[in-house]
């Protein structure tokens, strides 16, 4: 049942389909917030440990990191706020929003493993 | 180079609208410049402080033809609409006419509306809707009533990088279902299509403004081609 607005199908949710999708996304900013906190985490575990070494690199991956997720949000912000012939068009920015965070995270992860 | 591109799809695609639209005004037309001006707002009902699938429509317009010959027309268009899923609303609404000629005599006219419309994808870096929409037209100088049906294709994209301003292209057939004493004959009798820039000023206001031809044609008369400037404030309340 679940759908790209939420977990409800069509069918049967009650609120509009933008409202369904801001709750969902708001979801998403919640959970990407904690799994950055997590990685943020593993990294001050590493370094500590001396697995990793601290750098430029891995400091500019850490902020390109917070920055994809506080624009992910400043873009759910602005679809909530948008009207009906605009939110579509937001969404879709929203979802490259997305892409770019889950990218940018999976880097670092990948740094974190390899330990460079 | 790449955005210089864009420009240039851009530049063609309306071309492409603008030159669809022309060759319909023949040397047996008659053209009238004119204003139209219209006030819209459309949002989800709330239901315990979320947005429910239920939608209300509100426009306002006033409409001046042949500037400077007294001609106007004035309507109030409420509606009421559910998701019906995917993209696609289903309304149900009423307008209200008012019409005055060039001698100053009214004609008023109730109108009832259903529509459908939905996001019909993206095309070349921008959006396509559409709607058809189905009205009964009565009016206060006739007996019968009129059964038209419109189709409208809109395109819309954003100019640049930046997602608050949009060309909008737009075109709408009006077929009339069947003859009556005041409207003339069924048939194809008038298409619309309109070139806009839309720029988004806040949260609550857009403003769009562009040209519209509006092409009627008319029984034992000239046809008419009506060159519109075209304001639109969408307000989101």
């Amino acid at each position: 049942m679940k759908t790209q607005y939420g977990n409800l199908s069509p069918h049967v949710r009650s609120v509009s389909a933008k409202a369904a999708y801001s709750k969902a996304a708001r979801k998403k900013v919640v959970e990407s917030r904690a799994k950055l906190d997590g990685v943020t985490a593993a990294i001050k575990h590493a370094v500590a440990t001396g697995k990793l070494g601290s750098g430029d690199k891995l400091e500019c991956a850490q902020r390109a990191m917070e920055a994809r997720l506080a624009a992910a949000e400043a873009r759910l912000e602005a679809l909530r706020k948008s009207g009906e012939e605009e939110w579509e068009e937001l969404k879709d920015e929203l979802e490259d929003a997305w892409d770019d965070l889950s990218r940018s995270i999976n880097k670092v992860v990948d740094r974190i493993k390899d330990g460079s | 180079m790449k955005l210089r591109h864009k420009y240039i799809n851009d530049f063609l695609s309306a071309f492409a609208v603008i030159c669809l639209a022309f060759p319909l005004s023949g040397s047996a037309t008659e053209n009238d410049p004119g204003a139209w001006i219209t006030f819209s707002t459309t949002d989800p009902f709330k239901s315990d402080g979320e947005d429910s699938r239920w939608h209300y429509w509100f426009d306002a317009q006033a409409r001046y033809f042949d500037l400077g010959s007294g001609v106007n027309q004035w309507l109030v268009r409420p509606g009421v609409g559910y998701e019906l899923g995917g993209s696609a609303k289903g309304w149900v609404g009423y307008a209200r006419f008012r019409t005055r000629n060039a001698a100053g005599d009214v004609a008023d006219e109730n109108r009832y509306w259903q529509q459908i419309d939905w996001n019909a994808g993206k095309w070349n870096g921008g959006r396509v809707s559409m709607r058809v929409r189905l009205e009964q037209r009565s009016v206060s100088v006739g007996d019968d009533t009129g059964f038209v049906f419109r189709f409208m294709a809109k395109y819309a994209r954003p100019i640049g990088e930046n997602t608050d301003s949009n060309l909008v292209i737009g075109v709408e057939p009006f077929v009339t279902l069947g003859d009556t004493d005041w409207g003339g004959d069924s048939g194809l009798r008038q298409n619309r299509v309109s070139i806009a820039f839309s720029r988004r000023y806040s949260d609550r206001l857009t403003i769009e403004a562009g040209y519209m031809n509006q092409y009627l044609w008319r029984d034992g008369a000239e046809n008419r081609s009506n060159h519109f400037g075209v304001l639109n404030f969408k307000v989101k309340l």
